[in-house]
């Protein structure tokens, strides 16, 4: 069965060097990355990771730019990856997936701690890096097939507010 | 109430998180630079510590808590400094690397340092 998706911006996080979106499914209540922040926002122990991690979108939002070298690559567990590749972020085991388009666009999906070496032996993040991996390739086909584009100067996402994307 | 949560892990944020991401970011920033005029990589800097790439890409994020240890061994194989201490610098903003290359001449000095106040 497919499932759907609405991409849109988060306002409330974007900078004048980066606008950041997220996705959120048609029977979900929250999008996915404020899920994620609920689902460790009173967690004592990764409280302060939390904290950084939003300190460091709003750093970088900001002032510095999402420059390629701050993202962790993902390997992807496809035999052919797509052009844009998964990627995350983390602290210590706390790990956000995230889809850098330019140094402009990022989109955040969920995530996790990551108690295992890898995310597909890991029953805490390996459903977000499952979801994650789906959502990397439905945006990426709509960035080919015109779906989605691009404004003139890179800097934000162009699509219909009604699209939602297929996965 | 749309991104209440982003608002809520704001006004929690201790200032001190804000500025450890933030110098942490400079100091990421600072070898990146460093590298770029090296014609470094991050695969060299890597080899040249004896650390995984995985590793070097942790250290660079901006997200890893560097140990002042770390920090020393990424300004040996630069040759440069990443931060400097006001009281070593003479408290006229000079950089003490100069110094330490007098001793270690094979190591080329790549860059002007970038100061950073620690308070």
């Amino acid at each position: 069965m497919n499932t759907f998706a609405n991409l849109f911006e988060l306002k409330a996080l974007g900078g004048r060097k980066t606008r950041f979106y997220t996705v959120q499914f048609e029977d979900k209540p929250d999008n996915e990355f404020e899920d994620f922040l609920l689902r460790h926002e009173n967690q004592e122990d990764l409280k302060q990771q939390l904290d950084e991690l939003v300190a460091w979108l709003d750093e970088i939002a900001a002032r510095r730019g999402a420059l390629h070298w701050l993202f962790r690559h993902e390997n992807k567990a496809h035999a052919l990856p797509p052009k844009q590749r998964l990627q995350h972020l983390e602290i210590n085991n706390l790990r956000l997936y995230c889809l850098r388009l330019n140094d402009n666009v990022v989109i955040l999906f969920n995530g996790g701690f990551k108690t295992a070496d890898t995310a597909q032996n890991c029953p805490n993040v390996r459903p977000y890096f499952n979801q994650a991996n789906r959502l990397s390739d439905a945006i990426d086909q709509c960035l080919q097939s015109g779906e989605i584009v691009w404004s003139n100067n890179k800097t934000q996402l162009i699509f219909d507010p009604n699209f939602e994307l297929e996965i | 109430m749309k991104n209440s949560i982003i608002e809520r892990i704001r006004a929690r944020t201790q200032p001190e998180t804000r500025l450890y991401v933030q110098k942490n970011l400079d100091i990421a920033f600072r070898v990146n630079e460093l590298l770029q005029q090296k014609g470094w990589t991050q695969k060299d800097l890597a080899k040249a510590l004896g650390k995984s790439e995985s590793e070097i890409s942790r250290w660079l994020s901006g997200l890893h808590n560097l140990t002042l240890k770390s920090i020393v061994k990424m300004e040996i194989v630069l040759g440069a400094d990443l931060f400097v201490v006001p009281v070593n610098a003479e408290s006229t903003g000079k950089a003490i690397f100069p110094s330490i290359l007098q001793k270690n001449e094979h190591l080329p000095m790549v860059a002007e340092p970038v100061f950073v106040q620690i308070t």
